[in-house]
């Protein structure tokens, strides 16, 4: 076990045990569609995916640049509008739309990037909070090009065709998952890639300290605003696929201050500048929403009968519980703030380290 | 003019409740340097105490600050020295993230047993306002006195004042002399007509004849400017009947005036309800003091015009509207008893055209109080933070936290403090808005980000920039919101906050560099 977790979680380059769990990991995720057709794993498999590819989107600037942008919401939204917008005022088919959207975000980040990165610290902070929301109203008050407060419901996404083959009609949930699994692989592949790449030293060297990097002649605009175009066009593809996905946004679900707590939530919660932190954050986070939700809890409560149904506690649980998630988000924080700073996996890492110390 | 010195008094109204929660948020960030992400959600908790003790307690929202302020300064205090000061060694980005937590958990909690309806907290002056400024909003002479006069009159005639003679006397006066600033203007003419014969009906014998002559002349020259005014002719018809309701021998030949009118005024507009059940009222009043046949004639009359007046009688939401054809071909004896039901204590009152300029600045009675009350908070905290030995402690700590400590504070006890009056502060804030604002548990969101805006704007840990920052921004939101658009506000104060972050970030009254 300690093998494995120093293979994953180290930067030394890739051991044919992590191959190996790569390539069993992809596989079993690629035909789990054809074993299970439960169409409510697959929406849960889905959301894990969307999760994974905004935490890791997120970490690109968040964990290994270190700036904190607690607006990412805009590039989420303004990602799902172009492609809603495209799709439903021009025709253009969303898995071309989806890379409009991307182009757009970035000439949004570009501008956001370089007002937000004159600042540091909690004054980044609140810049980028305050841009997310003046996109956000944006949205609300343009009506005549978003269709303001109603949102964009999408009528029908046309088939996917090589030719005259139609590859899917986007009717079951499938396809989508095989379109979220693929971007989540995207997204892990390209932080490996940048998180052994020079440029990805520069960001590391820029989170640990901006002005020694700065000394050392790192350029700092320069390369927190190529983190950001990285990190901010992943996100797009995530919010894309966020509204092709559930066919209706506006401006409360794609581009509110809550989105950019719960990406910047996945990777605290798994563990901040780690490859597989938003991962296991995504983990954690969204079957314990989609129990909530779903009222797994209070039924698991109810069969235990650690309350019984009928008692007021029973009817407060069945009513409230499915309303709670965000306020376990809350409790989760707090928790992993106060007492595993690193997150889940820095964490389970820490113990292992001390019972291996403990062992010797 | 008028429409920028109401949005500029509302703007400052507002903001001395913003200042109250930048304040509150400067403290804390002044004393820990922990940016608190739940500050907006400290005050949604202010809201729902305010709300229950006003529902359950029955207790002003004014009043409650007296409860709000120790409770929420404890739970404040329990707050830092539970979760906050943990985290002050730590990292910004997780203090930050912490204090998220923490709104999360609040706003949350609140969601679970209150639910995430609106609640509307109203008071018997929720909706009340006044109106100040009047002389310098109107600057035009005649304006100003055709003002006063209107409000004289408008006061005698609710019945408020008193004295309503003696109000109505001065009315008069104030009509003349706005007519000699600017004759011929028929709606003053009208007016005085009115207040004139107001007066008149106070008024006996010689006296209110004299009065009655002269409401009829005003009439007379009014409806010359403006024929066919179907206010005028009313309030014309109806001096004459309240005239012959007290002329004994004379009446009918007021009365056969006063049908002459409300002919006129039918010929103007055929379908006002004002008209129409005056013109019955008027009917039934003489036929009171006929007999027989021409009694019943004037009934049956009486009966025809409070049957249209209904049908013109705007239908309220919600209400049924009257069938009046049902109403036709009633016996006499059935009609008399009905008219008396509604005529029996008509007022012949004349109606004050209501203007339709509005003249000086409409302040809301709430806003009005809460600023008040911010003003007082205020100044005691300036009080508190400059003269006492704590509130220089606090800012001993706040401009250096290891000197402080060398010095002997206590450092620990004035974050908790300070924690605890950034608490009490927003929770007062809360309480403060109940009234006029829907209290839900996510509202905490808005005055979070807004409350970041106020510091940054003043320059984080000063005070004073945290007071004119909060009336900026509530200035800012005003004037965005009439100039521009009500959408677009909030817009506006956030460019404004970006453009005071690129080009002064330490804030208009900030010491420190960032």
């Amino acid at each position: 076990m300690k093998t494995i977790l120093n293979k994953l979680g180290n930067n030394r380059g890739f051991s044919p045990v992590a191959i190996s769990l790569w390539i069993a990991a992809l596989a079993g995720l690629a035909l789990f569609p054809q074993f299970v057709d439960n169409p409510y794993a697959l929406h849960v498999m889905i959301l894990f995916f969307l999760s994974t590819i905004m935490g890791e989107s997120w970490n690109i600037l968040g964990g290994y640049t270190g700036q904190y942008s607690v607006g990412h919401a805009a590039y989420f939204g303004v990602g799902a509008y172009t492609t809603m917008m495209l799709m439903q005022y021009r025709q253009i088919p969303p898995w071309l739309g989806m890379w409009a959207g991307v182009a757009v975000v970035m000439v949004v980040a570009l501008v956001i990037g370089s007002i937000c990165f004159r600042l540091r610290g909690p004054y980044f902070v609140l810049a980028s909070i305050a841009v997310a929301e003046i996109m956000r109203l944006c949205a609300v008050n343009l009506k005549d090009l978003t269709n303001g407060a109603e949102g964009i419901l999408a009528t029908e996404i046309p088939p996917f065709k090589i030719g005259a083959t139609v590859v899917t009609d986007f009717l079951s949930k499938v396809p989508f998952y095989y379109i979220g699994l693929s971007f989540a692989v995207l997204t892990i592949v390209a932080t490996m890639l940048v998180q052994h790449s020079k440029l990805g030293y520069y960001f590391q060297a820029i989170r640990e300290d901006q002005d020694a990097a700065h000394a050392l002649g790192i350029s700092l605009s320069f390369h927190k605003n190529v983190a950001l175009l990285l990190s901010a066009g992943f996100t797009s593809l995530a919010g894309s696929f966020y509204a092709i996905y559930v066919g209706f946004i506006d401006p409360p679900t794609v581009l509110a201050l809550d989105i950019s707590v719960q990406i910047v939530l996945i990777c605290i919660i798994g563990g901040i500048g780690t490859i597989y932190g938003p991962v296991v954050g995504s983990l954690v986070l969204v079957p314990l929403s989609e129990a909530l939700r779903s009222n797994l809890i209070a039924q698991g409560i109810f069969k235990l009968g650690l309350a019984s149904e009928e008692s007021g506690v029973g009817v407060f649980l069945k009513e409230n519980l499915a309303h709670a998630h965000a306020l376990i988000y809350g409790i989760l924080v707090v928790v992993v703030i106060l007492f595993m700073p690193d997150g889940v996996l820095g964490f389970a890492r820490k113990l292992f380290t001390a019972r291996n110390r403990g062992n010797a | 003019m008028a429409i920028f010195l109401q949005s500029l008094i509302s703007g400052v109204l507002i903001g001395g409740v913003y200042a109250l929660i930048g304040i509150g948020l400067t403290i804390i960030f002044g004393v820990m340097r922990v940016i608190n992400f739940a500050h907006g959600d400290l005050m949604m908790i202010g809201m729902y105490l305010t709300w229950n003790l006003f529902q359950y307690f029955h207790m002003d929202p004014f009043m409650s600050i007296v409860v709000g302020i120790p409770a929420m300064f404890l739970f404040g205090g329990l707050l830092q020295k539970v979760f906050i000061n943990r985290v002050l060694g730590a990292l910004p980005q997780n203090q930050i993230l912490l204090t998220i937590g923490l709104g999360l958990i609040m706003s949350n909690a609140v969601m679970l047993v209150y639910t995430s309806d609106y609640k509307i907290l109203t008071t018997r002056y929720s909706s009340d306002s006044f109106k100040v400024l009047q002389s310098v909003v109107n600057p035009d002479k005649y304006e100003r006195l055709y003002d006063k006069g209107n409000a004289l009159v408008a006061e005698a005639l609710a019945g408020k004042g008193g004295n309503a003679a003696e109000l109505l006397a001065k009315a008069d006066k104030k009509y003349e002399e706005a007519l000699k600033v600017k004759p011929g203007q028929f709606r003053a003419l009208a007016n005085w007509g009115a207040s004139l014969a107001s007066l008149a009906r106070l008024r006996q014998g010689e006296e209110a004849a004299a009065l009655y002559a002269r409401a009829d002349e005003k009439f007379a020259a009014a409806a010359a400017i403006e024929p066919g005014d179907i206010d005028i002719l009313c309030n014309w018809a109806i001096a004459y009947a309240s005239r012959a309701a007290t002329a004994g021998p004379g009446a009918d030949s007021l009365y056969e005036k006063a049908y002459e009118k409300f002919k006129e005024g039918e010929e103007a507009r055929p379908d006002s309800y004002d008209l129409f059940n005056a013109w019955g009222a008027t009917l039934y009043r003489q036929a009171l003091i006929k007999q027989g046949a021409e009694a019943d004639r004037l009934l049956a009359a009486a009966w025809e015009k409070y049957r249209v007046a209904l049908d013109a009688k705007p239908v309220e939401e919600g209400a049924e509207p009257v069938d009046t054809e049902a109403l036709a071909n009633k016996p006499p004896a059935e009609i008399r008893a009905a008219l008396d039901q509604v005529y029996g204590k008509f007022p012949f009152a004349p109606r004050l055209k209501p203007d339709k300029r509005d003249a000086g600045i409409s302040v809301s009675t709430p806003l009005a109080i809460s600023f008040v009350i911010t003003v007082a908070i205020t100044l005691l905290l300036y009080w508190f933070l400059m003269k006492t030995d704590t509130g220089q402690a606090i800012r001993a700590t706040a401009q250096d936290r290891e000197a402080a400590q060398l010095m002997g504070i206590n450092v620990k006890r004035m974050s908790i403090l300070a924690f605890g009056m950034g608490a009490s502060l927003a929770g007062t804030a809360g309480a403060l808005v109940s009234p006029t604002y829907y209290i839900f548990p996510q509202i905490g969101g808005t005055f979070t980000l807004k409350a970041f805006v106020i510091t940054v704007l003043g320059g984080m840990g000063s005070i004073l920039g945290a007071t004119v920052g909060g009336i900026i921004i509530g200035v800012a939101e005003s004037l965005g919101a009439v100039y521009i658009s009500a959408g677009w506000k909030d817009v506006v104060v956030y460019v404004l906050f970006l453009l005071v972050l690129l080009f002064k970030p330490s804030g208009l009254f900030g010491k420190s560099r960032v």
